[in-house]
């Protein structure tokens, strides 16, 4: 009988030895683990074209106000700052989109799409460039010095980040506008059509 | 675009004309019910089990205990080993014989061990302390901390239709809770967290999107509106700070409520052993705060 019990003991002793050395393998190797599950960043700048495996991404421009309309949400009230890209993007080997896109600030703190962002870029063909636009929204003092992620899927290998070069004179004018930035799938204003 | 609730005067924006859409759907999840919260920490009043005496002339006869055991159902005088009848009075049992009397433990008896150990063990890390202190009480307008979040509980008010964005009560009557609320955190915090950080106490017939009360067992969550567009207030970014309606439906037979109990919940932030994934976990109440509960007024009908 004891050494019934004495053999469990060593099971149970060897079990937690195991159950801790992994624990602490995981451990310690868990900041090396979050660096591989990082995407690959590319980066760039606005006006710059951004080629991905996805296909290339240029944002052509960069509007701020702390309220926006859209055809699709109710106005949008943002007690900071909405900050808006208009981008294009031409898709490289099969029909996509740009699904997923947050700000990051200068301490690298997310602000995502989800809930309250706005998003308009149809799904496009290979080689064919589509003019897309989100609106996030993200502090005001957290505007300066911003950086737009944008990808094709929220668990892309893969992602774009560019930086907005967003000044502190340039952010503080956008929060004090009055007038709301009206948001409609068309092309940027740059093309003259908007 | 409505406005559920200005901030002030100052900051009230000109309406536009957009259309409005459908908010989006959120799933509700079952929790228990809201006089009640489930992780609230009550003081549990201590009943006392009455004593009592049996009068010695109306004992009962004693019954000869059942045998439960081998050991138990030897006959008189044959009490085991360690018993002193064979003359082994004064021994101290020997370790083996310990040892061999452990392995002859019940199932029962080794589970009663266990617990008792478990219980031990518990009592070293503060286990066998005393929990439930007193939650303070606050006075609307106080800014809390209750992670993630800073909280400022304001106003509530009731109303069975509020802006346009927001269709007209299907059961009744809107009850809202009107609060200032930051993310302290690095993070962003989604819906879940949200709808955890207050509670409402105090108000009868409370349903959840379904039509269940939520005393038979309904969600007891409210909705999220952000109060300067009555848009569904989903994630709140780190450091932005958000004017929130919290809204809640009550059935129309009830009392509408002229006072209630605001619990306001925290929050901690733990870590997924498995994927090391980040998540805010319900830890408690760390405040209550009382408010009166007027009617809800459009912001242009508000004085």
């Amino acid at each position: 009988m004891i050494a019934r019990w004495g053999s469990r003991l060593r099971v149970v002793v060897v079990v937690a030895c195991f159950l801790g050395l992994g624990w602490w393998i995981n451990d310690a190797t868990a900041g090396l683990t979050a660096r591989l599950d990082e995407p690959h960043v590319r980066a760039g700048v606005v006006g710059e074209p951004v080629e991905t495996r996805f296909g290339t991404v240029q944002v052509t421009e960069v509007q701020g106000a702390p309220y926006i309309v859209t055809t699709t949400s109710v106005g949008l009230v943002s007690p900071g700052i909405w900050l808006v890209a208009h981008f294009t993007l031409e898709p490289a080997r099969e029909p996509t989109s740009v699904y997923w896109a947050e700000l990051r600030d200068a301490e690298d703190r997310a602000y995502p799409l989800l809930g309250r962002g706005q998003r308009f870029c149809p799904v496009s063909n290979p080689g064919i460039a589509v003019a897309c636009w989100v609106a996030i929204e993200m502090p005001v003092e957290g505007a300066v010095g911003a950086s737009l992620v944008l990808t094709d899927y929220a668990d892309a290998d893969e992602v774009v980040r560019i930086d907005l070069g967003l000044d502190a004179a340039t952010v503080e004018r956008w929060a004090q506008e009055s007038e709301p930035l009206i948001m409609t799938p068309t092309l940027p204003s740059e093309w003259g059509t908007s | 675009m409505d406005v559920i609730a200005a901030a002030s005067p100052g900051e009230r924006l000109s309406s536009c004309a957009v259309s409005s859409t459908s908010p989006r759907d959120q799933r509700p999840e079952p929790l228990a019910g809201p006089g009640e919260p489930p992780n609230a920490q009550h003081e549990t009043p201590q009943l006392e089990t009455p004593q009592l005496e049996t009068p010695q002339h109306e004992a009962a006869p004693q019954e000869t205990p059942k045998a439960r055991t081998p050991a138990d159902a030897r006959p008189a005088g044959d009490a085991g080993s360690d018993a002193p009848a064979r003359g082994a009075s004064a021994r101290t049992p020997r370790p083996k014989a310990v040892l061999r009397r452990a392995g002859t433990l019940r199932t029962k008896q080794l589970t009663g061990l266990a617990a008792a150990a478990v219980l031990a063990v518990s009592a070293l890390f503060g286990g066998l302390e005393e929990v439930a202190p007193d939650v303070p009480r606050e006075d609307p307008g106080t800014t809390l901390s209750a992670a993630p979040f800073e909280v400022t509980v304001t106003r509530a008010a009731s109303a069975p239709q509020l802006t346009e964005q927001i269709p007209a009560s299907v059961y009744g009557r809107y009850v809202l809770v009107f609060a200032e609320v930051t993310n302290t955190s690095d993070e962003p915090v989604y819906t879940s967290t949200l709808q955890d950080l207050l509670q409402l106490d105090g108000v009868e017939g409370l349903l959840d999107s379904t039509g269940t009360l939520v005393s038979e067992g309904g969600d007891d969550r409210p909705q999220i509106y952000h109060a300067l567009d009555s848009s569904r207030l989903s994630v709140v970014g780190p450091l932005m700070t958000y004017s929130i309606a919290f809204v809640w439906e009550q059935q129309e037979r009830a009392t509408a409520p002229t006072e209630l109990t605001v619990w306001i919940a925290g929050h901690e932030h733990r870590l997924s052993s498995f994927d090391r994934s980040g998540q805010w976990d319900y830890s408690g109440i760390v405040a209550t705060v009382d408010l009166p509960v007027a009617e809800w007024l459009p912001p242009e009908d508000e004085t």
